[in-house]
């Protein structure tokens, strides 16, 4: 006789129950670590500890969650493994202060260390703009649903955790930049490279231009208007990808940023953010899920959760790398 | 008003399965007590757990239009409709994937938050995503293009939300801008959405990747076809069903004639399909991951850019036509000798590949869905490796 499905809940139960967690850490929090903040308290996340750096104490933090939809920067653990299922969005790991450790951290359980590397490997290649080849990830990364999961929840998580001192990821830094052209400029400027920014493409402005005006929405820059200060170019990479140079005189030092990517109708193809730091020019390089013909950057801060525009805007057109 | 009469005909209307009759927090309190090597919790507290989730199933089923639909279109065999046991059985998986499945990170989370009741939700929803996704893929597939487009829409204001969520939902509320009242005749949109498949069909269901967002973009500039026939505003479920029935219709009659094995689904072929209805949830994962392991190989295949998309869109049309957890349909379908798939003529048509080119493909799906079939980690409850 067949077990009724009331039968079968109460047995599953019961074999869960006899599962023993496995032992939490104890001491400073450790790669592997799974804990809950009070400060992403409102989001349905956990975070992975991928790393902790020593001068300046530092966690490198991933979010991990339940839904079971996975694109391409994620990490699946699959039901069966400690702390499975669970999935990590490498898309949106950070850094934070580790000095104290994340205010009243709790730990939650702990991954297994094959996992974290893996997770550390998939956020290197996302941040060197490599994307795995999967049509399954591309599939959850088409979904309306996968694609609000990462608006609604993992951006703003990111944000809660990021809004203390906090330190995000960009790619690399480099030097101030000594050209004096961007000085003067009031925050609209953006530099656009590609790859490892081997190929800057300038996006230059005239001195007499008004700045730091909200771009209405629905303003489009398009028309004949190429080689302007508005427009510029980049050549289509395999994979897609687009490096951004924000020079260091555009930013107030330890302010967070936001580099937002749209498509010319408005749909977001990614949104990255960054600290600035005193001195130094932010290069942040940007992976999309599929090639652009143009896009629209714009760069805004992040005060007190509201965001500010900085510029009105850069329209980039890719065109093919042999022009 | 004409908007007034596109207020939901059944609008859900549970008793509030959040809270107990005297405020408790049943889902809150179930879980802080479902300690690991620790007793059972009451069988009072199971008891009244259970019905509060059933409760919430059947109003989350209704709000996503799927009380109307058979059983079989979210993995639930043997029943027409969703009578008592077919929903005790889609309750029992929804319990475990809530309940037991993600029970640490429940747990986890009531160390931060006075209470879980909003995340139990959260998963019945993700629930009900993976089942539509994994066993209807066919109406998932055109919703989930109709619902880009139509977002697509209303950030181009193109569509303007009038009601309800801006994500789009079945509920939401749209219209075009400057509409006039209009007569919103059910022919028209019969014959609209029918227009939309005899243009978008194959690729609405085949393709992949970049190639959807073109069919999203496609589709995005035929909504106003919606307005030219009297339709100036709509709820989204009005037209994403009638959308998902035409789809499932021209899917079929592209087949029928020469085809008959391989009719696809429809309510009634679903209803009447006979796989045993307590087919487990583990058998329904393992499918899953043969599924994904399969398409995980495709990906790495090493082969020319046109052989790949052949292949890639012959194994959509395959992981539509074998929905369900009978594996050994994949085989079937493949078995050039069985057939299942008598008309290589028609199927190529269909689906726009060169006819001489369909043995040699159905060789190479067929020797990749034996390998992923012989894989140790199919069915041990482990992703594929070539899936990572």
């Amino acid at each position: 006789m067949s077990e009724s499905p009331l039968a079968r809940a109460q047995r599953r139960t019961r074999e869960a129950l006899q599962i023993a967690p496995p032992p939490a850490g104890t001491g400073p929090l450790q790669p592997g670590d799974l804990v809950v903040l009070p400060r992403t308290a409102g989001f349905p996340v956990e975070w992975a500890v991928l790393d902790r750096a020593t001068a300046p104490r530092r966690l490198w933090l991933v979010p991990a969650d339940t839904h079971p939809i996975r694109g391409h920067g994620d990490i699946e653990i699959p039901a069966g493994e400690p702390g499975g299922p669970l999935w990590l969005r490498c898309r949106f790991a950070t850094w934070v202060s580790g000095d104290p450790e994340p205010e009243a951290a709790q730990r939650t359980g702990r991954l297994a260390l094959p996992w974290i590397q893996e997770a550390k490997d998939r956020c290197g290649q996302l941040a060197r703009g490599i994307r795995s080849v999967s049509s399954l990830a591309d599939e959850a990364e088409a979904d309306p649903e996968y694609q609000d999961w990462e608006r609604q929840v993992l951006e703003p998580a990111r944000f809660a955790l990021e809004e203390r001192p906090a330190e995000a990821a960009p790619v690399r830094r480099r030097p101030r930049s000594s050209v004096r052209l961007w000085q003067g400029l009031a925050a609209a400027c953006l530099a656009a490279t590609v790859g490892l920014s081997v190929w800057v493409v300038q996006l230059r402005q005239q001195l007499d231009r008004p700045v730091a005006r909200v771009v209405p929405h629905g303003v489009v820059y398009d028309g004949p208007s190429r080689g302007s200060e508005e427009r510029t170019e980049a050549p289509r990479l395999d994979p897609p990808a687009l490096s951004v140079t924000v020079p260091a005189q555009q930013l107030e030092p330890g302010s967070v940023y936001v580099i937002e990517v749209r498509t010319l109708d408005g749909r977001l193809l990614a949104r990255p953010r960054f600290t600035a730091l005193r001195d130094d020019d932010t290069v942040l390089s940007i992976a999309f899920r599929s090639q652009p013909d143009t896009c629209r950057l714009r760069l805004f801060r992040l005060k007190n959760g509201d965001w500010g525009a900085e510029d009105e805007g850069v329209v980039v057109h890719f065109v093919d790398p042999a022009r | 008003m004409h908007l007034a009469r596109l207020a939901p005909a059944e609008k859900a209307q549970p008793a509030d399965p959040l809270r107990s009759a005297d405020g408790r927090r049943p889902f809150s309190e179930y879980v802080a007590a479902l300690v690991p090597e620790g007793d059972e919790p009451p069988a009072s507290l199971f008891h009244e757990v259970w019905g509060s989730l059933r409760a919430a199933l059947r109003s989350e089923l209704k709000k996503r239009g799927l009380w109307d639909s058979p059983p079989g279109f979210l993995g639930v065999y043997g029943w027409e409709t969703w009578e008592a046991a077919a929903l005790e059985e889609l309750l029992a998986d929804a319990y475990v994937f809530v309940f037991v499945d993600r029970l640490r990170s429940l747990r986890a989370q009531l160390q931060v938050k006075p209470n879980v009741d909003g995340l139990v939700f959260l998963n019945l929803r993700h629930f009900l995503h993976e089942r539509q996704r994994a066993h209807d893929p066919l109406g998932f597939r055109v919703f989930e293009v109709l619902r880009s487009a139509v977002r697509q829409a209303v950030a181009t204001q193109t569509l303007q939300v009038i009601e309800g969520e801006t994500e789009v939902r079945n509920e939401t509320l749209l219209r075009f801008p400057g509409t006039e009242p209009e007569t919103r005749p059910p022919e028209e949109l019969v014959r609209v959405v029918d227009g939309w498949c005899a243009a978008l069909l194959p690729d609405l269901v085949t393709l992949r990747g970049q190639g959807q967002d073109e069919v999203v973009g496609r589709l995005c500039r035929r909504l106003p076809d919606l307005r030219l026939h009297g339709w100036g505003s709509f709820l989204f479920r009005e037209v994403a069903d009638a959308f998902k029935t035409a789809a499932r219709q021209r899917w079929a009659a592209a087949l029928i004639h020469e085809m008959p094995e391989i009719v696809p689904e429809t309510p009634e072929s679903v209803a009447s399909r006979s796989v045993p209805p307590d087919s487990s949830l583990e058998e329904r994962q393992s499918f899953q991951r043969l599924v994904g392991c399969v398409q995980a190989s495709l990906d790495r295949l090493e082969a020319r850019e046109k052989t790949k998309r052949y292949l890639s869109t012959l194994w959509q049309f395959f992981r539509i036509q074998a929905a369900d957890p009978d594996d050994g349909r994949f085989s079937r379908l493949l078995d050039v000798e069985s057939g299942e798939h008598r008309s290589q003529r028609r199927l190529a048509e269909l689906l726009g590949i060169p006819r001489e080119r369909l043995p040699e493909l159905f060789g190479v799906l067929g020797r990749m869905l034996e390998r992923c079939r012989q894989a140790p980690t199919w069915r041990s409850g482990k992703s594929p490796q070539e899936d990572r």
